[in-house]
């Protein structure tokens, strides 16, 4: 047993951990090939210790913030700790096994200290393509996970240092794209090098024993941290619920998620019970997926100073009956639950603590990632492309200010692919790409809008799929607030003069969730993501940042007065301001 | 001994069966979550529960239980009077 570690040099480990997590991720982006990692950053890096527990995470994709948990726990016990050997790394993208949805692959490697084992460090990441029934690994339209693509249990691609030739062979050629496979495959393996390095080089300064003991503090600090903070919500049960507007599969059925939080002292209970059975389509979350929306939430609510590791999550405890669609049951599909439900869950659960933590909370987000998938033969190199394309929405109003415009959603923390980049790897041009004005809901703290892209197809045929929601009611609003606009998808075909919806032109179950549609060269594609709700009355909204929206073309003039209340006058130079007393008298009046 | 610790020493660890030709894992008969390896059997009145670990136990009887009786999870109604998002037409 090493001595005790006094506070700060426990800083410097924690922060050291931290930034190995970081420094994975950096390692990825920089030798990735696709663009969901170099550009989207859809992965998330951890320092496990021999116990598999969690001792350092990065921020990079708070959708595997909980899932990350269960594929290295379950993967750590259903390999052994007596099967693992130096140079082994696993990989395992198994739904039911924790994992989010397929695309994302889990990758760990134990590290060792002069032949002791110490933890693991592990990496879990989002594949453009995994073969399956659709280009890019979203079938929106399944109904068993075999359509969905190449389902891995923990498996050993690497062993002793050494490649397992045969599986990769194997999951090489089930994927459309086995170049771009193996680029990312490398790129996560060599992110687990860098942090194996940096781990034997914290080991060799502060000795096996005490960076072990300084993880176990952390987690416990971590969890006193949290518990800490649930004390501070009052005692009591919130219960709120949302709807996924279809699957898929059947056209106008409804999903229910609903959630009851229980507070009882320093313990949360997430209580789903009552959300609708699993669907037949993939709009299902799987465990791992719901157990990330939670902590993401919780997160989200409390102080930012808390390590991520273990110890926070602690004291949440949830309960979420199988067979429904927040925790799917083989063999339901569920690559749209990752990324298009699970920021509904988070909603939900602001919609729960909104009645115990009004000020912390946010109105509804857009909730969308507009999931758009594509692939086909480019028309320059000959050889098969598959892209994963996300949009921003627009985050809800809080009580501290508007809601963030177009930024992706809670689940994703992922940064938009630039326009230049999107049209130099696939075969297509952007006609417009900008916020969709007027599309956040009104508010004392505004919703914010969401976006509205317009892109041509430049190849004579390009297969395209969609998973996206929130099509037909908006993001909802908060203590007064209104709700954001819905977001939509539709085709121009070339030579068409209307925009149509997708069941429209081509006869799909679901005009926003399909799979595997082949448009053709010159049509265009618009794209357009929700807005937030809004969150207080519009009337108690500050008049300058109305006028100010006046200003920038946000809202009319007659908008402003209408709908805040907000009596504007012209400057002698052409420009808006506030006419305060008409305003005072306007916002007086019944 | 707390209330807690007193429920958990009447289950006992138990494997959970495995096979190459598997299809499903096992849940927590609370919390719904996956469990690989072992899982803790309890018996209580005619039922026989798995959890994924103690604590899970712990809070079958001091929530689940009062709150929705004999009622497995998921099949439970949740109590009336829930606010929310309107459902879409």
């Amino acid at each position: 047993m090493a001595k005790p570690l006094d506070s700060v040099t426990l800083t410097i480990i924690n922060n050291y951990l931290v930034n190995t997590c970081r420094e994975m991720g950096l390692a990825m982006m920089k030798t990735s090939y696709s663009s969901i990692f170099n550009e989207g950053l859809d992965f998330s890096c951890v320092v496990f210790d021999r116990d598999a527990q969690m001792v350092s995470y990065a921020e990079f994709c708070p959708a595997q913030i909980g899932a990350i948990l269960y594929t290295m726990q379950w993967t750590i016990a259903e390999v052994g700790l007596e099967n693992f050997r130096p140079g082994d790394v696993v990989m395992h993208n198994d739904p039911y096994r924790g994992g989010c949805h397929l695309p994302e692959h889990t990758v760990i490697k134990p590290v060792y200290h002069r032949g002791e084992l110490y933890g693991f460090v592990g990496n879990i990441a989002h594949l453009t393509e995994i073969g399956g029934k659709a280009v890019g690994g979203f079938a929106a339209d399944a109904r068993e996970i075999y359509q969905e693509g190449l389902r891995l249990p923990p498996v050993k691609i690497m062993r002793g240092g050494e490649y397992v030739d045969d599986i990769w062979k194997i999951i090489l050629t089930n994927h459309r794209t086995p170049r771009t496979s193996w680029g990312d495959f490398h790129a996560m393996i060599g992110s687990l090098t860098v942090a194996e390095r940096r781990l034997h080089q914290l080991l060799d300064r502060y000795g096996f024993d005490a960076v072990l003991d300084a993880g176990g503090e952390l987690m416990d600090y971590a969890e006193r941290r949290m518990r800490a903070e649930i004390a501070e919500i009052p005692d009591g049960e919130y219960a709120f619920e949302d709807w996924i507007e279809n699957d898929g599969v059947v056209a106008d059925r409804r999903y229910r998620i609903h959630c009851t939080a229980v507070v009882r002292g320093e313990r949360i209970i997430f209580d789903y019970n009552g959300s609708s059975p699993q669907a037949q389509g993939p709009c299902n979350c799987t465990y791992g997926v719901t157990a990330s929306a939670t902590y993401n939430a919780m997160l989200n609510l409390t102080d930012r100073t808390i390590p991520r590791n273990s110890g926070c999550y602690r004291p949440i405890e949830l309960i979420v009956p199988p067979g429904t669609v927040v925790n799917v049951e083989h063999p339901g599909p569920s690559v749209g639950g990752n990324s298009e439900i699970h920021e509904r869950i988070v909603d939900v659960l602001f919609g729960c603590l909104s009645q115990a933590l009004p000020e912390r909370v946010a109105a509804a987000t857009g909730a969308s990632s507009c999931n758009f998938l594509f692939g086909g033969t480019h028309p320059r190199t000959g050889e098969f492309y598959a892209n994963y394309h996300i949009e921003g929405c627009g985050w809800g109003g809080k009580a501290t200010g508007d809601g963030n415009d177009s930024q992706c959603p809670i689940n994703g923390n992922c940064r938009n692919t630039p326009v230049e980049v999107f049209e130099t790897r696939y075969p297509w041009l952007t006609h417009s790409y900008r916020l969709a004005d007027g599309s956040g809901g009104h508010g004392r703290s505004r919703g914010g809008a969401g976006s509205r892209r317009v892109i041509e197809a430049r190849a004579p045929e390009i297969t395209v799929s969609s998973f996206m929601d929130r099509h037909e009611t908006g993001a909802w609003g908060l203590f007064g607030g209104e709700p954001g606009r819905p977001g939509a998808l539709r085709i121009r075909r070339d030579g068409d003069d209307s925009w149509r919806t997708f069941s429209e032109a081509f006869g799909t179950v679901s005009p926003n969730k399909f799979a595997d549609i082949r448009v053709q060269g010159g049509d265009r594609i618009e794209i357009v993501s929700p807005g937030g709700g809004g969150y207080g009355p519009p009337a108690e909204r500050d008049p300058e940042l109305v006028c100010e929206e006046v200003r920038d073309g946000v809202l009319s003039p007659d908008q402003a007065r209408a709908v805040y209340g907000v009596v504007l006058e012209r400057h002698a130079d052409g420009g808006w301001r506030v006419d305060a007393a008409a305003t005072a008298q306007l916002r007086s009046e019944p | 001994m707390s209330a807690a610790e007193g429920h958990a020493a009447e289950g006992h660890w138990e494997p959970v069966p495995d096979a190459l030709y598997a299809t499903t894992t096992a849940r927590c008969d609370l919390c719904g979550k996956m469990i690989v390896r072992r899982l803790w059997r309890v018996r209580h009145d005619d039922r026989s529960l798995g959890f994924c670990e103690r604590r899970c136990q712990r809070t079958w009887l001091e929530y689940w239980l009062p709150r929705y009786g004999g009622a497995e999870p998921g099949n439970a109604e949740p109590r009336p009077g829930t606010t929310g998002a309107t459902p879409p037409a």
